[in-house]
């Protein structure tokens, strides 16, 4: 059995659990602000409203989308850390431990790694605090740990204050690119937008399977091991026949992607990697 | 260079920072959280010559003792939780990349000691029985020692305690550091030498010998092209090439 | 008969179709689908205690 971990306006699971139901794939979902009230755990079992208790060794793998810290009493919050525990140390099958999400934390910091392989390169990158500037090459801002922020600015000529630290990186026109891989599968999409963050596109994105050089391949197969990620979305964007790394995502939500294609590949690799014991 | 990053009452820190300065004449900087996260600075990914105003690259520090204790001081406490988490992440996220540029870190900060679950007391628990401690089950009220580790030493204010630890369980101890990934820290046991804190910093009995043993061990980690710095020289009536080494010229 | 507990509550929640049957696009965070989420990062703790 897989278990779910996650919250309910996780629209990534939703999916995710729809393939398992249509695939009679077995799976439990606990949605994690119930944990410690409706839903519970103890060292052998988990308890569900109206089912049997499943044991923690019936469970193949878990597949860990923990959003956020859900509003908790202290109960609920050792049972949080309890999972958490059981996530990084205890289940032999987690994509992904919550340890191993943790590089997405500060984006330099992946760059730097991702800046050890060499079929792609990365965009000049800038680390800017307490700094007024003027920009005089097309830039764009963002973030510079794995809280969101909307990419949709170029700056081009203008003069930008930067107070907390933010990234200033070269805007690299070009295709984006997004590669989900899980274990050793590879599914590559190409999306063709009209926004600079397609995520945030007024109108509709054209997204269509892309094939990724063999390197490319190897490469972002070798950067998830290096960052122990058995599953991520990695960003790339390709410009003058050149591929540019911008990030690796520990937890993408990749749904939105699988949807535009012709058969649900990521979900089948997930769920392939999810229901073998890996001992 | 050795750069102190960390709260302004880490007395433990401020004095190696003085002791360093003004003893040992080495290069070193002291930046309070408050005072850091005012510097202007601008680094580039990949790069040391980026134009920085006021401090050095980080491929220029030797040593970077970062405490995370205090990191919100000077937080925008008027901003809801929402802003207030992306503003402390973007300073994690800073320091993160700047701290795996250095040279050496005490402590380091990999990415995965963000996780709740790895320093969590079940875990600490868990990496103290396989390095072979045995962990207090119970809060009583009794003596603890308190066991301060500087990289490769242990130094406690009751030196006898030491010998009923005995070397198995020191050694030990210095196992579980490596295991949590720490240089510097405390370990408090009880008076039979079960484990029942641990502290990633050095907050109690900070002593002479404390601070002497932590400033040797970063002086240890500054190192010029191949050597090590130890001291200035007091006295300047030596010679570099003794005069066998200089042989007349007849 | 296959396991797929915690579905309903799920659907019930949030009372929508999935990909590919009917796609919500509200233009909110979190409905499409294509939410990358952040790791949350723990409190700093110093001293721990192991009773």
């Amino acid at each position: 059995m897989i278990l779910v971990l996650g919250q309910c306006s996780d629209q990534v699971i939703g999916a995710f659990m729809h393939h398992c139901v249509k695939h009679s794939v077995d799976f439990a979902f606990v949605d994690l602000n119930q944990l410690g009230k409706s839903i519970d755990m103890d060292e052998l079992y988990w308890f569900f409203p109206g089912q049997s208790p499943v044991s923690h060794s019936d469970i193949t793998g878990v597949y860990n989308r923990f959003l956020d810290w859900p509003k908790q009493n202290k109960y609920q919050m050792d049972r949080l850390l309890s999972l958490f525990d059981w996530l990084d140390h205890r289940y032999e099958n987690v994509i992904n431990r919550p340890k191993d999400t943790m590089s997405n934390l500060s984006k330099p910091y992946q760059l730097d790694i991702a800046s050890q392989f060499f079929s792609w390169s990365i965009p000049k990158t800038n680390i800017i605090m307490n700094t007024q500037i003027k920009i005089k090459s097309p830039f764009i801002c963002k973030s510079i740990s794995s809280e969101r922020s909307i990419v949709n600015q170029v700056y081009r000529q203008e003069e930008k204050a930067f107070y907390e630290p933010a990234l200033l990186q070269a805007y690299i026109p070009g295709l984006n690119i997004r590669v989900h891989a899980c274990d050793d599968v590879i599914v590559a999409v190409g999306i063709q937008s009209d926004a600079v963050d397609y995520r945030y596109s007024r109108f509709e994105n054209d997204i269509f399977m892309y094939h990724l050089p063999g390197q490319v391949e190897k490469d972002i197969l070798a950067l998830n091991r290096t960052l122990g990620l058995r599953f991520s979305g990695v960003d790339l964007i390709y410009h003058n026949k050149k591929y540019y790394f911008l990030e690796a995502n520990p937890s993408p939500g990749y749904a939105y992607f699988e949807s535009q294609l012709s058969r649900p590949y990521i979900s089948e690799a997930l769920v392939s990697s999810l229901s073998r014991s890996i001992h | 260079m050795i750069l102190f990053l960390t709260h302004e009452k880490d007395i433990f820190a401020k004095q190696c920072y003085l002791m360093l300065k003004y003893q040992y004449q080495v290069p070193t900087r002291w930046l309070s959280w408050q005072v850091f996260k005012k510097q202007s600075q601008c680094h580039m990914l990949g790069h040391q010559d980026i134009f920085n105003a006021i401090l050095p690259s980080p491929q220029q520090i030797d040593v970077l003792y970062v405490n995370l204790n205090g990191i919100n001081e000077g937080s925008k406490q008027d901003s809801d939780m929402k802003d207030q988490r992306y503003y402390l992440h973007s300073w994690l996220g800073f320091l993160m990349w700047y701290a795996n540029q250095v040279k050496y870190c005490l402590n380091p900060l990999k990415h995965g000691v963000f996780s709740p679950g790895v320093w969590s007391k079940t875990n600490i628990r868990r990496q103290a029985h396989l390095c072979g401690l045995s962990v207090s089950e119970h809060r009583r009220k009794r003596t603890e020692v308190i066991c301060s580790i500087l990289g490769n030493q242990i130094i406690t204010d009751d030196p006898s305690f030491l010998c009923t630890l005995g070397h198995e369980r020191i050694k030990a101890s210095f196992k579980l550091f490596h295991a949590l990934e720490l240089k510097f820290g405390q370990i408090f046991f009880d008076e039979s030498g079960a484990l029942c804190k641990l502290s990633q910093s050095i907050q109690y009995q900070i002593s002479v010998p404390v601070i002497i043993k932590a400033c040797q061990y970063m002086l240890s980690k500054l190192s010029y092209h191949g050597f090590q710095y130890l001291h200035v020289l007091n006295v300047s009536n030596g010679w570099t090439l003794s005069t066998t080494e200089r042989p007349k010229i007849v | 008969m296959s396991h797929k507990i915690g579905f309903e509550g799920y659907k019930h929640e949030n009372n929508v179709g999935f990909f590919g049957k009917e796609n919500s696009k509200d233009g909110k965070d979190g409905k499409e689908g294509k939410d990358d989420i952040c790791p949350v990062a723990t409190q700093v703790h110093h001293l721990i205690e192991l009773y």
